[in-house]
């Protein structure tokens, strides 16, 4: 083959988008991504081994304190060794579920304190207000599941974890995810596929 | 036509707060759901800036200037990526592979809008007929301008800290602008005075400062016949 130079650099980089985009099909990832990795797969071919970082803590909201207190108090039941490890991943999302919570009620405070006009903070202080509840409640739950476990420890159920554990911090899980996803009052389902994009708005 | 709410969204971030779409990089989905569309944005932009661009010369040529424009985007951001991740790794804060891919995606998003948008007014101004130099010039005065933006965003979002802002201003600013550069050189021609033969791309010759230098102070460096492949 008598290509020229850029012909040829040109070859070997489609030939490599298509690699990369045909192994990120074969993981599940979407066809548009797919298709992406064939114009720029230096910048896509990280998902191929994507690697689980660990989230930095959002900055410190009005319910740090309550929340450190809470997770704190369930050291001792993380101490217990209990099988099963996922249910200890599961309860530090929770956590940093709260926290990037708590990091938007800081946010909402600042604007309060900051706007003036009281008929356009109604709407947002009573959010703010329904918020910082369901906070507490998740909370409450947490101490809950804190005492479930710790009778279990007393039990003879020590080498499986019952499901009502698992349900009980499910629902957390759930109640924290949804508060966090909570864009704002009002706002209507995201699509399935946009629902990534749409968190940021 | 439909109007796609998340693109629409995107472009909105891209422009009023582009580090925000890079923060949530601890999560390998965002960069999967994100790419798609910034990278539909950094294409389609910068293939409106290069049909306009085209059009001083008319024929073919806007055609292969939309085909190629996105290129002098996308190759130069691929190619110094590496080498900024490097520097930042040096400086002691190392930038991980996600969030270095959103923010060239992001960056490249931004340069594509602010090109797109300013398509209409170089179209306007190469439609009154200027010269050749002066229709370069307004080629590269909005490429500037729509480019600075982007390359900070890649910069800040490289370096969230406020320690090592300005060196990743400099050194993003500095690498990836003579890599554009260049790659614009490579790529070229671009505009084209009218009723010159046209071609897709000019023989590789010399680098761009000194087929600039020469085109600027002729005598100062040795006249290549491939230089004026781009007049």
């Amino acid at each position: 083959l008598n290509l020229p130079g850029w012909l040829g650099a040109a070859l070997v980089y489609g030939l490599l988008g298509l690699s990369v985009a045909l192994l990120l099909r074969h993981q599940g990832q979407p066809t548009a991504t797919a298709i992406g990795a064939v114009v720029a797969w230096p910048l896509l071919v990280s998902l191929l081994n994507p690697t689980k970082t660990t989230p930095t803590a959002p900055p410190r909201g009005p319910l740090a304190d309550s929340i450190d207190a809470a997770f704190a108090r369930t050291a001792d039941v993380l101490a217990l060794d209990l099988p099963d490890g996922q249910w200890l991943a599961d309860l530090d999302a929770v956590r940093l579920s709260l926290q990037r919570v708590d990091a938007r009620l800081a946010l909402v405070d600042r604007i309060l304190a900051e706007e003036a006009d009281e008929r356009d903070l109604g709407r947002l202080r009573a959010a703010r207000a329904r918020s910082a509840d369901e906070v507490e409640g998740v909370l409450s739950g947490v101490g809950q599941l804190r005492v479930q476990v710790g009778l279990l420890a007393l039990s003879d159920v020590s080498d499986n974890v019952p499901s009502t554990v698992f349900e009980r911090l499910s629902a957390l899980r759930g109640r924290a995810r949804a508060l966090e996803e909570l864009s704002s009052p009002g706002d209507g389902a995201p699509a399935p596929d946009s629902a990534a994009v749409v968190r940021f708005l | 036509l439909k109007e796609d709410p998340v693109t629409t969204s995107l472009v909105s971030i891209v422009l009023a707060r582009p580090q925000e779409l890079v923060a949530r990089d601890d999560d390998p989905a965002m960069l999967a759901t994100l790419a798609p569309p910034l990278l539909s944005i950094a294409v389609g932009g910068s293939c409106l800036f290069g049909l306009v661009v085209g059009t001083f010369h008319g024929g073919w040529q806007p055609l292969f200037a939309a085909l190629k424009m996105p290129l002098v985007l996308l190759v130069p951001v691929l190619v110094t990526l590496p080498a900024l991740r490097v520097l930042h790794a040096g400086l002691g804060e190392p930038v991980p592979t996600q969030r270095a891919a959103l923010a060239a995606l992001v960056g490249m998003a931004r340069v594509a809008v602010l090109a797109s948008a300013l398509a209409p007014l170089l179209w306007l101004a190469l439609s009154l007929g200027p010269s050749y130099p002066t229709a370069f010039l307004l080629m590269c005065g909005a490429l500037v301008a729509a480019g600075l933006p982007g390359l900070v965003t890649i910069a800040r979002c490289l370096a969230p800290g406020a320690r090592l802002r300005p060196l990743a201003l400099l050194a993003t600013l500095g690498l990836v602008g003579v890599v554009i550069a260049q790659s614009g050189w490579l790529l070229r021609p671009f505009v084209v005075t009218p009723g010159a033969p046209l071609t897709v791309l000019c023989p590789v010759s010399q680098d761009v400062f000194t087929g600039l230098l020469t085109r600027v102070m002729p005598g100062a460096a040795p006249v290549d016949a491939a230089v004026e492949c781009a007049s």
